[in-house]
């Protein structure tokens, strides 16, 4: 077939010519539909080719498949229990995919996203450790980093849905948005592995990590 | 003239009951409702598995498709957004897994040899010539490309308009057109030709 693609702005002879097969299914609506139906009061040819298109629809008309569903969709039944959680990827993949497919600009802005992020984190955890000198009336407890987890939510996760993801896995935010939308959220001491999992395994989440790696505060 | 036909009036239109909220299933089967799902994938199999028979001409690849595009609907059910029919979705991902299926076969398929041939633009006026020229017709829609077919199945059969034509083959619509103008044209060559071997 040509790459062409033509231009059939012009003639009412060329539109209708164009338009007939739609004017057959009659899903032609409007102007389109009023232009088209004059044309063909006063066109020899297109009242020809309209009853030939006729012909061409009433051909393609033969009954759907009557096969039984039964017998595809029980092998299909067996494709999705074999897989991993049940056909659905896991977030990892998707992502991996996701990133795989994004335009090469689009990468280095999340790059540089998580080389804010990164930095962001690091003067966090500096900031959070203890002096070098202690005031006598100083706790044994040394202060606790303010956050445990960097999360991006998807961009079309609304507020409500955010905010319960929030509820369900205990975290709150502490820090963001940053420019490229990312959060800090700080979680009960003992919860931040069941909070991390809990928002690696919801939906709108693009990305959750500790912000420690050995994931202490 | 008279308009031609109102939308009830495309030839898949009528035989089908109203579906159900087809939005509504396949929301279901984003939160992974396999009751949803299987429901969804009864009431599309057969349309589709006409589809891809009409668009491949390749049985033995049609159940294969069309348990890809179920799974990928199963997958990436979160991804509709309601803006567009569920049917029309549904399609353009049919229509895409066709296409790669078709790009690792050859998608050649050699035309039958056919004996009988009828005149090409002159109508079928008798029973017999109508199936006669039913049957080259069948056999120029093999001539032509998948893309060509799928045009020609989705605008006389599933009854789309020209827009979601568009919409299931990702391209635009003067795309559409020019596929449907090529496809006309050599459809009418085709059964020209087999006309004049017959004289």
């Amino acid at each position: 077939m040509s790459g062409r693609v033509l231009r059939f702005e012009g003639a009412a002879h060329l539109e209708a010519e164009r338009l007939l097969p739609w004017y057959v299914n009659g899903t032609l609506e409007g102007e389109e539909l009023a232009r088209i139906e004059q044309h063909l009061t006063e066109c020899a040819r297109c009242q020809r080719e309209l009853t030939w298109q006729r012909e061409l629809q009433a051909a393609c008309a033969g009954a759907e498949a009557a096969a039984d569903a039964g017998p595809a969709l029980q092998r299909l039944r067996e494709r999705l229990d074999a897989e991993p959680g049940g056909g659905r990827r896991p977030l990892f993949g998707e992502l991996r995919r996701g990133w795989k497919g994004s335009r090469p600009w689009l990468r280095w802005a999340v790059a540089a996203q998580f080389a804010a992020v990164a930095a962001l984190a690091g003067a966090l955890a500096f900031q959070g450790r203890p002096a070098l000198y202690r005031t006598l009336g100083a706790a044994d407890k040394p202060p606790r980093a303010a956050g445990d987890l960097v999360v991006v939510f998807d961009p079309g996760l609304d507020e409500a849905a955010m905010r319960r993801l929030l509820r369900a896995s205990g975290a709150r935010i502490v820090d963001g948005p940053t420019e490229t939308g990312a959060y800090v959220l700080d979680v009960p001491d003992g919860h931040e592995t069941g909070a991390l999992e809990a928002l690696r395994a919801a939906r709108g989440v693009v990305l959750v990590e500790r912000l420690n790696a050995d994931g202490g505060k | 003239m008279p308009r031609a036909d109102s939308r009830d009036a495309r030839p898949d239109a009528g035989r089908r009951p109203a579906p159900p909220d087809e939005a509504a299933l396949v929301a279901r089967v984003a939160a992974a409702d396999r009751a949803a799902f299987e429901a969804l994938y009864r009431a599309y199999y057969p349309r589709l598995r006409r589809f891809l028979e009409r668009m491949t001409r390749r049985l033995p690849l049609v159940e294969e498709v069309l348990n890809d595009t179920m799974m990928v609907v199963w997958r990436r059910a979160h991804t509709y957004d309601r803006v567009s029919k569920v049917s029309t979705w549904i399609f353009a991902i049919a229509y895409r897994q066709a296409l790669k299926a078709l790009s690792r076969v050859d998608d050649a398929v050699p035309p039958a040899d056919g004996d009988e041939a009828v005149p090409a633009h002159a109508q079928p006026e008798s029973v017999l010539q109508r199936e006669q020229w039913r049957a080259h017709l069948g056999q120029a829609l093999g001539a032509l490309s998948a893309e060509q077919r799928a045009v020609i199945e989705l605008t006389y059969y599933n009854g789309y308009a020209c827009r979601e034509v568009a919409e299931i083959m990702g391209c635009p619509v003067d795309t559409v057109k020019t596929r449907m103008f090529y496809a006309r044209r050599k459809l009418k060559t085709l059964l020209a030709l087999n006309a004049e071997d017959a004289i």
